[in-house]
């Protein structure tokens, strides 16, 4: 079992915007950045090994971030419009690795 | 004592390394903006005006307090280093994008035409604000669309110039190799190209891919959502921004030429097809990252770009 924390990655925070007349353009901090929610991930494998006269046969099974954590690499800001005639600011999240699970086999001679 | 010195420097390297990740931008006051694209061959109008504004904060979004209504714009035109004339532009309102908002931009009454290898000098005072905001672009050597430049002369087949109910149409697979993008320029010369393919068509899932995604040929109705969320930009506009070098056909005329783009066509329909040689300011704008800080403005931040070229329409069929 593999368990890993760490508080989130810094990142740009809107702070201005205005209209270029095609589009908002946001105007980004970096000095007064905020972070990213906090990564977490537990993974979990086994296996097990055969001892050959040739050499070794071991099948594994893993799962990669089995809590299905929304780990954010990445947050985008965006503005559409909205239901009053304006605009509001959204934003979408890119997450790493969901839940993963796979096997394997290795073969040693 | 040695060993201590030698872990203080590449300690004091780290430290002093550190204060470059920060920004010598900040936005924590209002930007005074500017943004205009002059076209070649067309006057600053309200299909393309010279817009002055102030950035807001960000929870101020649909604050009119974005737009300066009492600017006092000029442009000096100048050809080979001889000015030529100064007008003026004028307040003039239009409507917002998507909104009944009218907001303030700038307009040239008398019309003045923007002319290929001219440089327009931008000077404008706002009121309150005591520095001048002044910037200028060059407009790029004139490029001349080439709808047909295999010159096939297929009746009801490739672009047409003017958007009609009754467009010429492609079919998807021939795209790349009948009908390039083809600008006629002057010489063998190195440019900044933009191009743009706008899907006519409103998003709904009733739109069909050129090529089957993921086993998909209709997209799914939160697709053009999800586009927009990672990429700020409709799915249905795709632009291609590259430098490229102009080479000479068998006809002797030197062409901008992008044969390899059907791949932005992502459904089939009407498309709007724009192609354009722009000046630096503009590429970068639209390039760099924080674009607006590369965009020519002195004094504020925003764009004043100029480009040459145009704008075909065609349906795309399988």
């Amino acid at each position: 079992m593999n368990f890993v924390y760490a508080t989130g990655q810094p990142s740009n925070k809107p702070e201005q915007v205005y209209f270029d007349g095609q589009q908002y353009q946001i105007l980004y901090s970096y000095q007064d950045r905020t972070r990213l929610p906090a990564y977490s991930r537990v993974d979990i494998s086994t296996k097990y090994e055969w001892q050959k006269k040739w050499g070794s046969i071991e099948p594994y099974i893993e799962a990669i971030n089995i809590l299905n954590h929304k780990n954010v690499s990445y947050r985008s800001y965006y503005i559409i419009p909205d239901d009053n005639g304006g605009y509001k600011l959204k934003s979408s999240d890119s997450t790493q690795f969901p839940f993963l699970p796979f096997i394997g086999i290795n073969i040693t001679w | 004592m040695k060993k201590l010195i030698l872990l203080f420097i590449p300690v004091l390297l780290l430290l002093s390394a550190c204060s470059d990740l920060t920004s010598p931008k900040r936005f924590k006051e209002s930007q005074y903006t500017l943004s205009a694209l002059l076209i070649a061959g067309t006057s600053i109008s309200p299909m393309n005006p010279v817009i002055v504004g102030k950035s807001v904060d960000i929870s101020q979004l649909n604050s009119p307090d974005m737009f300066i209504s009492n600017a006092v714009v000029n442009i000096t035109e100048s050809f080979q280093e001889a000015e030529i004339t100064t007008f003026g532009l004028v307040p003039y309102s239009i409507p917002v994008p998507n909104s009944t908002d009218m907001i303030t931009v700038y307009i040239d009454p008398n019309h003045h035409f923007i002319q290929p290898e001219h440089k327009y000098h931008i000077e404008i005072q706002i009121p309150g604000y005591s520095k001048t905001i002044i910037a200028e672009t060059t407009v790029p050597k004139q490029a001349q669309l080439e709808p047909d430049y295999n010159h096939l002369n297929i009746p009801g087949q490739g672009f047409s110039l003017t958007l009609s109910d009754s467009l010429p149409v492609i079919p998807f697979n021939r795209v790349n190799a009948d009908y390039p993008l083809a600008l006629k320029v002057d010489g063998e010369q190195t440019v900044n190209t933009l191009f743009e393919l706008y899907c006519l068509e409103d998003f709904s899932t009733d739109l069909e891919f050129t090529t089957t995604f993921l086993g998909q040929e209709h997209p799914p109705a939160s697709m053009e959502s999800d586009y927009y969320a990672s990429s700020g930009e409709t799915i249905r506009r795709i632009n291609f921004l590259a430098r490229m070098i102009s080479k000479q056909a068998d006809d002797g005329q030197y062409y901008i030429l992008l044969n390899d783009y059907k791949q932005g066509f992502i459904f089939y329909g009407r498309y709007m097809v724009t192609s354009n040689v722009i000046d630096d300011n503009y590429y970068y704008y639209k390039f760099k990252s924080d674009g607006y800080l590369y965009g020519g403005v002195v004094n504020g931040i925003g764009c004043f770009g100029s480009e040459s070229g145009g704008t075909m329409y065609t349906k795309i069929v399988k």
